[in-house]
């Protein structure tokens, strides 16, 4: 899997990333690389057994939905 | 401002009401029906009522802002930094939103259509043509759903007349039978489904009369409260709240009831039809609210680079977060009401009473 | 332009997930009935499945092969349901699909012992529809799915069609997956099936008829029939009684409004209209029962109240007049006493012998009286046998048929 989200981010970063550069819009190469970052990351945390960002606000929040709801 | 687009009513219309349905007609009836017990088509009435209240205040904030959308009001309001702070978390729950709809459309097609094949292949192919079309921008999205719009309201409302004969007024009573709790926990339960349709303060300054952002909001409000409720009401008339609140789709569960002697039967492809184009349709302007709203907060003048990325977070979102359909269901039944009712009625209220307060005014 | 070909072609794999489950139509066994049977030993779940030969089941080839039968019946054994239906995979040479079934048939053995552990199996599993129809038998499901019908090459479909009839004919409550899992979920959790035998009809008329005629009659042997005529109740997932024919019609009146019926009885005039004694046949077109339970001081009473509408199909009474709306009083009287008989025993039944609610006066009490039903609802199964129940029934005739008075058989120069 990890594999796979690798290539969708090289594939997309490429794609996306030099007609950017070309037109040379730095902003938005590095904003957009922040996010293909940010989603390679996050794959690579679950690999090495970080918990996800939902996992963590379901931390947070279950407790108070369990009590509300039944 | 990125989107050049402009839409007129009727689309803004279909844009909101796809995605109520969508997000409303999957396993969410479950949910509710288990909360509420046979008073669930009332708490689809109450949320639909709160929401509308609501809806007042996103149209006001709307026409007080013109042109902006609450990503761009909140930096306004609240100033370059703390606004940044709030402003963010609008396309980052758009974004989450996405994650739940495309996972349960998944789950949905991979539970009841497709066993053999790898959920991860269905999501893909999901986020990949929601990805698509969400980089077309708005005015692509609204035509869609122009089309779609119309068709899935049409064959909810057919679907639930044909099953008229499975059905049986009296498993709808008695009426509060456990006292009014039941139905008071079921409306923000439901209110939160409908409520993310605060996608509403990103089209009103794209629509070309933002003063009918209300009317807007109004429509499609309702007739997404009248396709959850006929979801509802049906399946508890139809399977009784026990079987019901256990079915992983009640909607999808209703269009297998469907038979008239031998000739029409098995409609559950058009359904699934209908479910799956909405929900990707739903899902790329989810895409691309959030898209917007990132390009605005950090000032890029297009925001199209960013919705392949955004949706490929929301796949290894989806992927990480949800290994199985258990942790879904139990995300969207405990955890989302609340971080939702958070962002959609907390945040935008406090902006509310900030503008208010520090009597911030849109520049025309 | 080349990069998004590229791309495409990248992602065109997924867009074919479809592949993944592919299924040709030339390599799937569609099972149009199954059975399901208890046995002893450890693998009790005994699972026997009809299903469409595929050359006979193609229009228009008439080249039946060897066994010349429609049908195919396999059976396969397994610990659970659902691992009797895997197990079949080894002896069926094609994939074995059961969405196109229409029945499910319940053999004794099981339904007496309880038929819990398939009914979760047949809600999750995506195969199955709500909307099969589900049959118990006295028998083993085995027997009755082996048997065929002389007019119909596919037996399931045979059965299909007799169900389906049977509610407008009025003879028998149809019942489908979704209702009988409903009124299972029920406050009473009592539910009911039709009951499929096997019956040698043909052998009871025969040995009549040869009575009659004082002579062995020349006719052939013929093969028992499948007849649905009966009701099986379940209470708690399990099978306790059956209801005879007469039971099962009045059955509809209670938990259905029947469409369709049929009351035979025996009718004498009053003395002060003209006519003899003979037997009155009222075909039943729309009937609807209302019922009413009531409340006072720790009693609780139930009405019922039934309302049809019939017409006339054979009045064998010699001399009356049909045309005097006294006489068509006295016979709408006469048909509704008939019918509250009928009605009356079946209640004694659920109320004395099954001693379960079978006709749903739990679900009225509920819908009606939610706060007192909370009181009664722990020892329901105590209350309801003492139930006090009071039925009226009003039958309104609207047509006499084709004809309206018989004409007398003496001015005829008949039988006098």
């Amino acid at each position: 899997m990890i594999l796979l989200i690798a290539l969708a981010t090289l594939v997309i970063g490429l794609a996306e990333g030099i007609p950017l550069g070309k037109q040379g819009q730095r902003k938005e190469l590095v904003a957009m690389s922040c996010l293909l970052g940010m989603a390679f990351l996050l794959a690579a945390g679950f690999r090495i057994g970080f918990p996800s960002p939902i996992t963590l606000l379901e931390q947070l929040f279950e407790p108070i939905g369990k009590a509300i709801f039944k | 401002m990125p989107e050049k687009g402009i839409i007129n009513t009727s689309q803004c219309i279909w844009l909101l009401f796809i995605v109520i349905a969508s997000i409303a007609s999957m396993q969410i009836p479950s949910i509710l029906i288990l909360q509420a017990g046979r008073d669930a088509w009332l708490s689809v009435l109450g949320a639909w009522f709160l929401d509308v209240m609501l809806a007042i205040v996103y149209a006001y904030m709307g026409i007080r802002f013109p042109g902006e959308n609450f990503v761009q009001y909140s930096i306004t309001i609240l100033g370059k930094y703390l606004g940044r702070m709030v402003g963010i978390l609008f396309p980052l729950f758009f974004l989450l939103v996405c994650t739940i709809v495309i996972k349960g459309l998944g789950q949905v097609i991979n539970t009841a259509f497709l066993p053999r094949t790898p959920i991860d292949v269905i999501l893909i192919s999901c986020f990949f043509v929601s990805a698509l079309i969400g980089r077309k921008g708005i005015e692509v999205i609204a035509r869609m759903t122009q089309i779609l719009g119309p068709l899935y309201f049409l064959s909810i409302v057919t679907l639930c007349f044909l099953v008229i004969p499975s059905a049986h007024i009296i498993r709808l009573k008695p009426q509060f039978d456990e006292g009014v709790a039941p139905f008071i926990i079921g409306t923000p339960l439901i209110l939160v489904f409908f409520g993310v349709c605060i996608l509403m303060a990103m089209y009103i300054p794209l629509t070309n009369r933002p003063e009918n952002g209300f009317l807007a909001k109004f429509s499609a409000v309702s007739m997404g409260a009248i396709v959850v409720g006929l979801i509802t009401t049906f399946s508890v008339v139809c399977f009784g709240i026990e079987d019901a609140q256990t079915m992983y789709s009640p909607g999808l569960q209703l269009s297998r009831l469907i038979h008239y002697s031998n000739y029409l039967e098995r409609v559950e492809m058009l359904f699934l039809l209908i479910l799956v184009g909405s929900s990707i349709v739903a899902s790329s302007s989810l895409l691309w609210a959030f898209g917007l709203g990132i390009a605005q907060l950090t000032g890029l003048k297009s925001y199209q680079p960013l919705i392949y990325p955004g949706a490929l977070i929301s796949l290894v979102l989806c992927i990480v977060s949800f290994p199985s359909s258990l942790q879904h269901s139990n995300f969207i039944h405990y955890t989302y009401p609340i971080v939702a009712i958070f962002v959609q009625t907390g945040l935008e209220l406090v902006l509310f009473a900030a503008a208010l307060i520090l009597h911030k005014r849109g520049t025309v | 332009m080349r990069k998004r070909a590229l791309m495409m072609l990248f992602l065109v794999p997924f867009l074919q997930t479809g592949c993944w489950d592919t299924r040709e139509v030339d390599r799937l066994a569609s099972v149009l009935a199954f059975g399901i049977d208890r046995i002893p030993g450890n693998e009790p779940i005994l699972l026997t499945v009809q299903i469409a030969t595929p050359d006979t089941a193609k229009g228009g080839n008439k080249d039946v092969k060897a066994g010349g039968k429609a049908f195919t019946v396999m059976s396969s054994k397994g610990k659970t349901f659902s691992d009797a239906i895997h197990n079949l995979g080894s002896r069926s040479m094609r994939k074995v699909f059961f969405s196109h079934s229409k029945l499910i048939v319940l053999g004794k053995d099981l339904a007496e012992t309880g038929i819990g552990e398939i009914i979760d199996d047949l809600k999750r599993d995506r195969e199955f529809r709500r909307i099969d129809w589900i049959l118990t038998t006295d028998m083993t499901a085995k027997e009755i799915l082996e048997h065929g019908f002389s007019m119909e090459q596919i037996p399931s479909k045979g059965l299909d069609q007799i169900l389906q009839e049977s509610k407008e004919s009025g003879l028998i409550l149809p019942v489908n997956c979704n209702d009988f899992f409903v009124r299972l979920n029920g406050d009473s959790h009592v539910s009911f099936t039709p009951l499929v035998q096997l019956v040698d009809i043909d052998k009871q008329m025969t040995s009549q008829l040869e009575e009659v005629a004082g002579r062995p009659l020349e006719s052939e042997v013929k093969p028992k029939t499948l007849t649905v005529a009966k009701t099986v109740i379940y209470k708690n997932q399990q099978m306790i009684g059956e209801l005879n024919e007469n039971e099962s019609k009045a059955l509809m009146w209670l938990v259905d409004s029947p469409k369709g019926g049929f009351i035979t009885y025996t009718f004498a005039p009053e003395a002060s209209t003209n006519g003899e004694k003979g037997k009155i046949s009222l075909d039943i077109s729309d009937g609807k029962t209302i019922i009413t339970p009531q409340i006072s001081d720790n009693s609780i009473s139930i009405s019922i109240v039934c309302n049809a509408k019939a017409s006339i199909i054979e009045a064998e009474t010699v001399g009356i007049d049909i045309l005097n709306p006294m006489i068509v009083a006295q016979l709408e009287a006469k048909a509704a006493e008939t019918l509250k008989l009928q009605l009356e025993q079946i209640i004694d039944k659920a109320q004395k012998e099954l001693k379960s609610d079978c006709v749903g006066f739990a679900e009225h009490l509920h819908t009606q009286y939610p706060v007192a039903w909370k009181r009664v609802k722990n020892n329901w199964e105590d209350i309801f046998p003492t139930i006090e129940y009071h039925v009226s029934c009003e039958v309104r005739i609207l047509n006499t048929g084709m004809i309206n008075n018989t004409l007398p058989t003496n001015e005829a120069g008949g039988i006098n």
